[in-house]
């Protein structure tokens, strides 16, 4: 009883620990050859029969061999010698049997469920009407407290040495059903937890104890950010959004965004705790293929059983959650499906054989479409609709490798290597390696044959069947318009940036001191309060009026003064009013009038990549303390990182804001905004006045600035945008009561491109190439076509043409 | 001369097409023509009939589009074409040097010229970004006179 981890991954445990003493750190393969090298001499280790039974099983699965095979079982009553599948399955299957594992509820018809499980397990996969028959008998009994699962009962008779495949496999679709049963009850819903944002350290508060739970709360929180993109990316920062959970790692999680939409080197980590409190990080990436060069997941996954989640967002802007899950080897497990429903599979990462994974479309009804990878790409025609559909009753886990290798063949060469246990690491990520919507093969035919006939089908040209049935043969006609021709012209992009100069810089605040006409403190509160009682002391009063008229006229200023970490300041003192020693009245010497706040910076990164990220689109604004709102430039910022800094005056408040920004290596210093740091504090009747006084003309101000801001509003309708303020000018007094930190509010527009709109209509380029350079949909401003010949009509028909648009 | 008799289902707008060749026959031009809108006339064929679409005229070095097929005396067929220009240079036309209005593929696309073809939803998201320090203490301070 109460093993709510182990039960889990149970042996695992063990099987990881001496996986990684034997194999260290080094338990990532580029390839299948290295892996077979590694795990051929594997040594017999608890759990490790798993493996080899495993292999053994799918590759006679891979043969389509021994539809029925005899298993060996003893009970606890007794050797039982051989006993034959096709009977074993007919016991469970039968009403009349018992089937139950320890720690289950007994009150459930798990017959179904093994029964099914020993199909599997003899070649017969029957996952997905597996599993959901697990969701449903699963959904009532989710909460309660899984535990060992260590014998498999037929009967009332323990199956002693059932294969551990066997009970694997009944575990595992065991605990699937419950997290399947568990969603379809609607529970996880109720678990989900708040959005996050990037980077975010996810805490699961209170952790729900017993492994069901825990798992569910797992379960949740992988609901929560993978089943609810519409709820993630509400955040504008998640257009290109991976996130990994280890199954292990239930006290956090860390989202982690991998923006590929621009090749370059990124950092990958992952990270999963094992049971035993080792930590271990494993890196592992996948390699953006061309079909899904706005697509990204993922993940890195170590010798861990542990599920993969990721979220995919193809050439569409639709996103997809991918689900897979690794069959306990641990090998990294990635598999990135192009789900659109219209091309070719485009992505596979590292994987050595799929296992059984899982898709569905996320953003619908989650948990509802359920398909093994190779029950989907084979049985629906949502993934490849010309693929044949195949008996996927027969399909394993290494059949659905095989699958994929005949779909697409090569896949495994396109996967990237690991790059091994170094939470530092870079990857380059060469995206956009081909065009959208063209295939390798296209690429490297540049004939333009198309393997494929009839890809590219006009509908309504012809009416009829295609040309096949008549026994006709498909090939291209070469142009045989033979001419030589000049050398494609090569033009390097141009590349302006500006030529550095000495770049303005912050100047250094003067320090100016006048020590003998006046002293500037900084004073608590407990030694304001002594100076007001000195100053109104009889001794004081008899000795100042042969100074001042009044005694509180040797106090020139005081006001509170907001600033930030530190001020300049000496060491405590008397304080002197004139050439009187107040007695008992101490201040800090202020040794500078001037100083100032390094606000930092902020990055400012670009969103959709293209001219949406700036005006008129995207528009910025700033809100700095004691100043207000103030408009950037969002041309001036995008891309780059705004930094900020006020100069402060200590003994007048006043404040400038100076706004730079970093972008291309460069730093400049754009904006300078004046304003008040500090709140004066009426020391006489006058000074109350004086300051009553300066709030209302402030007040005046910002009314004035109102209806002008009306006027403005009214006359800007007619505008392409409206312009407005989000604020007028205020007081220290005022701004004192505002937000202390400053921040860059950015407004972005809502791009909506129509599906596939490059392919129709293409991207502007107003560039100057041979139009060999090009493929797809290309529509050209002007064009020489001097080395053609042909007559003038069709020149200008060719003309007209290119101009109108052609498919390259 | 020789003209090959094919079928094609690919965009008009295609330099490359996937043409099927259904068979070489022989052909001769009607009346006057002239090398843009042809007219060829063959014998009928009952194993094609009328399902063909597209005329490849070697000696011509030219493609052609099948734009009516009018039937004649003589069991014959009168096929009116146009040339599929970008078909029949197509390897000219990519010796081209040209500059590109639109383009489908990023390398080539910019994607940060704002043509005015963007098309945005009336509705925003706002993003704050906010600083790491700002004001954050506060000091009373007095100005005496002398010192």
């Amino acid at each position: 009883m109460g093993y709510p981890i182990e039960w889990l991954y149970g042996w695992y445990s063990g099987f990881v620990g001496a996986l990684q003493a034997e194999l260290g750190a080094q338990y990532t393969y580029e390839n299948k050859d290295d892996f077979d090298a590694a795990w051929g001499g594997m040594p017999s280790i608890d759990g490790g029969e798993f493996l080899d039974e495993f292999l053994a099983d799918t590759a006679g699965s891979a043969l389509g061999i021994s539809p029925v095979l005899p298993m060996t079982v003893d009970t606890d009553d007794g050797p039982k010698g051989v006993y034959a599948t096709g009977k074993l399955i007919s016991d469970v299957t039968s009403t009349a049997v018992t089937v139950s594992i320890d720690g289950f509820w007994t009150a459930i018809p798990w017959n179904t469920i093994v029964a099914e499980a020993l199909m599997a397990n003899n070649y017969k996969i029957l996952p997905n009407k597996l599993q959901i028959t697990c969701a449903k008998i699963a959904s009532q009994i989710t909460g309660r407290v899984i535990t060992d699962t260590s014998n498999l009962y037929v009967t009332g008779k323990v199956l002693k040495d059932a294969s551990d495949n066997l009970i694997s496999t009944v575990k595992g679709y065991c605990l699937q059903g419950i997290i399947n049963g568990a969603a379809a009850a609607g529970l996880l819903e109720s678990m989900a937890l708040d959005d996050y944002e990037i980077d975010e350290e996810v805490e699961i508060p209170e952790a729900p104890s017993g492994a069901a739970l825990s798992v569910l709360a797992f379960y949740a929180l992988t609901s929560a950010i993978i089943n609810k993109p519409e709820r993630m990316f509400d955040n504008a920062d998640l257009k290109s959004l991976s996130s990994q959970i280890s199954i292990q790692s239930l006290a956090s999680a860390m989202l982690s965004k991998y923006d590929l939409t621009q090749p370059g080197w990124y950092n990958v980590d992952a990270f999963c705790s094992l049971n035993d409190g080792v930590a271990a990080i494993t890196l592992s990436v996948c390699k953006i293929l061309p079909s899904m060069v706005k697509a990204f997941k993922f993940t890195g996954h170590g010798i861990t059983n542990n599920t993969m989640t990721c979220a995919v967002q193809d050439n569409n802007d639709q996103w997809y959650n991918a689900w897979s899950q690794a069959y306990g080897i641990g090998i990294s497990n990635s598999i990135a499906l192009r789900m659109d429903g219209l091309h070719d599979l485009g992505s596979v990462g590292n994987a050595f054989y799929s296992g059984i994974g899982f898709a569905y479309e996320g953003g619908s009804t989650p948990y509802d479409v359920y398909h093994s990878v190779a029950s989907n790409i084979l049985s629906k025609t949502v993934i490849a609709p010309e693929i044949e559909r195949h008996d996927i009753d027969t399909w394993g886990p290494t059949r659905e490798a095989h699958a994929i290798d005949e779909l697409w063949p090569g896949w495994a060469a396109r996967s990237v290597p690991n790059v091994g246990i170094d939470a530092d690491a870079k990857v380059w990520f060469p995206t956009r390696d081909y065009p959208i919507g063209i295939d390798e093969a296209d690429v490297a035919n540049p004939a333009g044959t198309i393997a494929k006939p009839y890809d590219d089908v006009q509908a309504g040209t012809v009416s009829g069947e295609k040309t096949g049935a008549i026994g006709a043969t498909d090939e291209v006609i070469e142009d045989t318009d033979v001419r030589t021709i000049d050398p494609p012209i090569s033009i390097p992009k141009p590349s302006p940036k500006p030529k550095p100069t000495p770049t303005p810089v912050i100047p250094i605040v003067p320090t100016i001191t006048a020590q003998r006409l006046y002293t500037v403190h900084s004073v608590s509160q407990s030694e304001l309060n002594a100076l007001g009682a000195y100053l109104w002391s009889s001794d004081f009063i008899s000795l100042i009026e042969n100074m001042f008229n009044e005694p509180i006229d040797a106090v020139i200023g005081l006001h509170t003064l907001y600033y930030g970490s530190s001020l300049p300041l000496g060491s405590s003192e008397t304080i002197k009013l004139g050439a009187i020693s107040a007695t008992g009245c101490t201040g800090t010497r202020v040794t500078n009038q001037y100083t100032n706040i390094d606000c930092g910076s902020v990055a400012i990164p670009e969103y959709w990549h293209n001219a949406e990220d700036y005006a008129p689109y995207t528009d910025a604004e700033i809100f700095l303390p004691f100043i207000g709102f103030r408009k950037l430039d969002i041309n001036e910022i995008m891309g780059g990182s705004v930094y900020l800094k006020y100069g402060i005056d200590i003994y007048t408040g006043a404040c400038v804001a100076m706004i730079g920004v970093m972008r291309d290596g460069i730093s400049q210093m754009l904006y300078s905004y004046e304003g008040n740091c500090a709140v004066q504090q009426p020391v006489t009747s006058a000074d109350y006045s004086r300051i009553i006084g300066g709030i209302l003309s402030a007040g005046v101000g910002i009314a004035t600035g109102g209806v002008g801001a009306a006027v403005g509003i009214a006359g800007a309708l007619t505008s392409h945008k409206i312009n407005y303020s989000r604020s007028g000018n205020f007081s220290a007094n005022a701004g004192a009561s505002m937000p202390k930190t400053p921040y860059i509010i950015i407004s972005r527009p809502m791009a909506y491109d129509a599906p596939s709109y490059s392919h129709f209509y293409g991207y502007p380029a107003n560039w100057t190439v041979t139009l060999g350079s090009c493929s797809g949909f290309t529509r050209v401003k002007d064009v020489h076509l001097d080395q053609i010949a042909c007559t003038d009509v069709e020149k200008e028909e060719i003309l007209t043409m290119l101009k109108a648009g052609v498919i390259l | 001369m020789n003209i090959s008799i094919c079928r094609t289902y690919s965009d008009r707008e295609r330099l490359d097409k996937t043409v099927s060749v259904l068979k070489t026959v022989s052909a001769v031009i009607k009346e006057e023509t002239n090398v843009v809108d042809p007219v060829f006339i063959i014998a009928y064929d009952s194993s094609i009939g009328v399902n063909f679409n597209y005329i490849d005229c070697p000696a011509w070095n030219r493609k052609y589009y099948v734009r009516n097929i009018t039937a004649m005396p003589g069991s014959r067929l009168a096929i009116a074409c146009h040339c599929d220009v970008l078909s029949s240079f197509k390897n000219g036309i990519r010796a081209a040097a040209a500059v590109i209005d639109k383009q489908e593929v990023d390398d080539i696309a910019n994607k940060y010229i704002d043509d005015g073809d963007y098309v945005m939803e009336c509705k925003n998201t706002l993003q704050v970004y906010q600083f790491g320090a700002g004001f954050a203490n506060q000091a009373n301070i007095l100005i005496t006179a002398g010192g």
